[in-house]
């Protein structure tokens, strides 16, 4: 191999894995200012953190694949988490059925979502961020703003386990990823949602139904917000109505960042869990250092710009010459 | 100096420098390890049409693209009128008049023509915009250009010729000297490609000069005072295109002697029938197709035999009326439906339509009909198998599977997507310009896949805008008007004149 091509490569590889450096790079630089940021406890809780948001970065990631959006996964994660917690209070439910309550509300909205963009062609940014906002509505109209409790052991039990000294939480996390990862590398469901974020018309000419893979990837945005809903939940050991947006922008920025196009038909899975673990581990670290609360959502800023710029600057090295 | 196969030393190699518009010395351009242009120069006379071409990848865009500022260079110059415009920018050359027409029209389509026209200097009064002003301007400009249309239309509803030549227009008006057109006449009906190139021929006369880029070698001998072949970077032969025969611009082209593939025409057994076939566009229709028969469509665009191949592929709905293969009704309706009853659709559009740019070679071959293992997961040996037959098969010249679709060449592209359909085993397959963008030698390799299906009884409607083209494959020609079959041509009454001219006349 001449030196020109190894060069080319190892660029290549350099961007394409730019976000798993960035966290390197700050670990470092937080662990310095803070020698608890590298320890143990500090990872099992960046884990944990991580855990949430990674589900919820999963769920914007299937719609983002075929170039579509879902900014109701906050408003679904805060409503299905209700409705489970709603049937264990009203009606004494079993916590499994529960937690198959939430999912199934989850997967409900997400068809909803789905037959409004595959099927009735309206807009995914627009239908999805009403939907999101007519949801949290819901939920503060229904519990007049108060925090349901949830005290099923059950329910909380993997929010709050730990097997020795580490807590349960993060499997969640690698499970999710792992099944994702199957599902859409492997799947021909998956391929399918691909081939029509890559190219719609080509898709359907080559017999792809796509009005389902579209319908399909909004029901599995929505099931993974139900899911995203129930480990919440089981977490808090309660429905948190107020669920912050800088967490959607976050769930928004995390698979970007982690190089998923926003045009579609682009994007890892291992790059999702990149963008996620960095989101976190920026704003743990942020904390550690005791940068004044009210500047950490700042910098969380610049560094997601940061990133992103990377992240630009690698298609301009690929599609050089196109303006 | 070793000079390659083919290659043609013309007794006029020696320009006039000083009547040159544009002066191309020794590029060199390399994209990582591939030399792209290896030491290319040419001259562009004033006043000159100067056509350049090539298959696909020997360089032509690239070169293209370098000359006009959008990539660039190297080692090498390029004097535009006598200056070195090499370190200049695109804008730069622009406003030295040099002006790059792409394959796909550049036009604001929701902006009104002489909007399209005048921009970025619209004609301004206080500041704001002089529509009055902008109107007279336009009007003037277009009329003076043989195109009298009113400028305050939406851009968007001129017609594809029509496209082009506001495109040319506003090169022109803003005092192009040089203007590149990279092949122009793409997707135009033939009497529309024709008037296009008469009009193009007619603005020379002001001192404009072009260079020409196009597949279609009879557009080329015709319209081209002057030409450049380029065959993998290098330059294989230049001069005055009435020195050259069409075998000899095939030749140089593609570097050996491309055999000119003709069918054996034999009797068929109906397999497939269209009974009383009413579609959006078109209908009703009937007609009976053999075992291994070859159909050609003809008619102008939106006079049916498009959308009669659409509609059959699933892509636009059928209004009643049946199909019939082997007497059997076949469900239609999506294009899964009717690749699932054996009726496979090519394509004109391979990038809209036909490929997934984000996928790999691999995985286009194989959409949408993945091979399965488990039910439910893509198997990546089933995949791999597929690829190498078809790469075996059909000789597709590619690095490997893993490699994303846009790196290959049109030819190679359009036999993955061919391979595609044929994977399928279908009964009708439905070709629709199945060699639009395609380089002369890939271009007879497909006609022969096309045969080789039809030997397996494979039944083929083509639709395809060169007459020699479908004079050389089809069985029989069917002429269609305002939707429905107006006629038949057979035998020996399937003629190059005969197709052509049943395309101009209505």
């Amino acid at each position: 191999m001449t030196g020109a091509v190894s060069d080319m490569t190892s660029k290549k590889f350099l961007l394409d894995n730019v976000v798993w450096i960035l966290i390197i790079v700050f670990s470092i630089l937080a662990g310095f200012l803070n020698p608890f940021f590298l320890s143990e406890g500090n990872l099992q809780n960046v884990l944990v953190q991580a855990t949430t948001l990674g589900v919820l970065v999963l769920a914007v990631s299937f719609t983002l694949l075929i170039g579509e959006i879902d900014l109701s996964v906050v408003g679904n994660l805060v409503f299905s988490s209700m409705i489970g917690a709603y049937a264990m209070q009203q009606f004494g439910v079993h916590w499994t059925l529960a937690v198959l309550i939430t999912i199934v509300a989850g997967v409900l909205v997400g068809l909803l979502n789905g037959y409004f963009v595959a099927y009735l062609r309206m807009n995914s940014l627009i239908a999805t961020l009403a939907m999101g906002l007519f949801l949290q509505g819901a939920v503060l109209g229904a519990t007049q703003a108060r925090t349901m409790v949830v005290t099923d052991e059950g329910y909380s039990y993997i929010g709050s386990a730990t097997i020795g000294s580490w807590p349960v939480m993060p499997i969640a996390l690698f499970v999710a990823y792992l099944l994702a990862h199957v599902v859409l590398a492997y799947s021909a469901w998956g391929r399918n949602l691909y081939a029509t974020g890559g190219n719609r018309r080509a898709a359907n000419a080559a017999g792809i139904n796509v009005k389902r893979a579209r319908l399909g990837a909004f029901s599995a945005s929505g099931f993974l917000a139900g899911v995203a809903g129930f480990l919440y939940t089981s977490y808090l050991g309660g429905v948190s109505v107020t669920v912050g947006s800088t967490t959607l922008l976050y769930a928004v920025a995390a698979p970007v960042i982690g190089g998923v196009s926003l045009f579609g038909g682009r994007g890892r899975v291992i790059g999702m869990l990149g963008g996620t673990l960095l989101i976190t581990v920026i704003q743990t670290g942020l904390q550690l250092i005791n940068v004044s609360a009210y500047y950490i959502q700042m910098i969380g800023g610049a560094m997601i710009l940061l990133a992103i710029a990377v992240d630009a600057f690698r298609i301009r090295s690929e599609e050089r010459g196109v303006v | 100096m070793v000079i390659p196969d083919g290659t043609i030393m013309p007794d006029s190699l020696a320009q006039d420098g000083a009547n040159a518009v544009l002066t191309v010395d020794n590029i060199f351009k390399r994209f990582g390890p591939l030399a792209v242009l290896d030491g290319v120069s040419l001259s562009v006379s004033r006043g000159a049409i100067h056509g350049l071409l090539g298959k696909n990848g020997a360089g032509k865009s690239t070169l293209s693209n370098i000359i006009a500022g959008l990539l660039r260079l190297d080692t090498g110059s390029i004097l535009l009128n006598g200056e070195d415009v090499s370190a200049l920018p695109l804008t730069a050359r622009k406003k030295r008049g040099l002006h790059l027409l792409s394959q796909h029209s550049e036009i604001f389509e929701d902006l009104s023509i002489g909007e399209n026209l005048l921009l970025p200097d619209l004609p301004r009064r206080y500041g704001l915009t002089d529509w009055p002003a902008l109107r007279r301007l336009a009007a003037r400009q277009l009329e003076s250009h043989g195109m009298p249309v009113d400028p305050r239309r939406r851009a968007g509803d001129l017609g594809a010729s029509d496209r082009r030549r506001l495109a040319i227009i506003k090169a022109v008006a803003a005092e192009a000297s040089l203007i590149i057109l990279d092949e122009p006449t793409a997707g135009l009906a033939a009497a529309e490609r024709l008037h296009l190139l008469e009009w193009v021929e007619s603005l020379t006369q002001r001192g404009t000069s072009f260079i020409y880029i196009s597949h279609h070698n009879d557009e080329v001998r015709q319209l081209c005072s002057e030409y450049t072949v380029l065959r993998d970077g290098k330059v294989t032969a230049s001069g005055k295109a009435a020195e050259l025969s069409a075998e000899a611009m095939a030749r140089v082209i593609t570097g050996a002697d491309v055999a000119e593939f003709h069918r054996a025409r034999k009797d068929h057994g109906a397999a497939i029938e269209l009974s009383g076939l009413s579609f959006s566009g078109g209908g009703p229709v009937d007609l009976a197709i053999g075992h291994g028969e070859i159909v050609g469509l003809v008619g102008l665009l939106g006079e049916g035999p498009q959308e009669l191949m659409r509609a059959l592929g699933g892509l636009l709905p059928i209004e009643a009326g049946a199909v019939l293969i082997d007497g059997r009704e076949a469900r239609l309706g999506s294009p899964g439906q009717s690749l699932g009853s054996g009726i496979a659709y090519l394509t004109h559009d391979r990038i809209g339509e036909g490929l997934v740019g984000s996928m790999s070679v691999t995985e286009n071959l194989n959409l949408g009909n993945w091979p399965l293992s488990l039910g439910w997961l893509v198997s990546g040996a089933g995949m791999n198998r597929r690829m190498r037959e078809a790469r075996g098969a059909m000789e597709i010249v590619m690095g490997s599977g893993a490699q994303e679709i846009g790196e290959l060449s049109g030819g190679n592209q359009q036999k993955v997507l061919l391979g595609r359909l044929l994977e399928r085993k279908p009964r009708l397959l439905l070709l629709d310009e199945p060699t639009v963008g395609v380089d002369v030698a890939a271009k007879e390799q497909i006609h022969r896949l096309i045969d080789d299906a039809t030997k397996k009884g494979v039944s083929v409607l083509l639709l395809a805008q060169d007459p020699e083209e479908m004079q050389r494959l089809v069985d029989r020609v069917v002429i269609f008007s305002k939707g429905r079959i107006a006629r038949m041509l057979r035998g020996a009454e399937i003629t190059i004149d005969a197709i052509a001219e049943a395309r101009a006349a209505r």
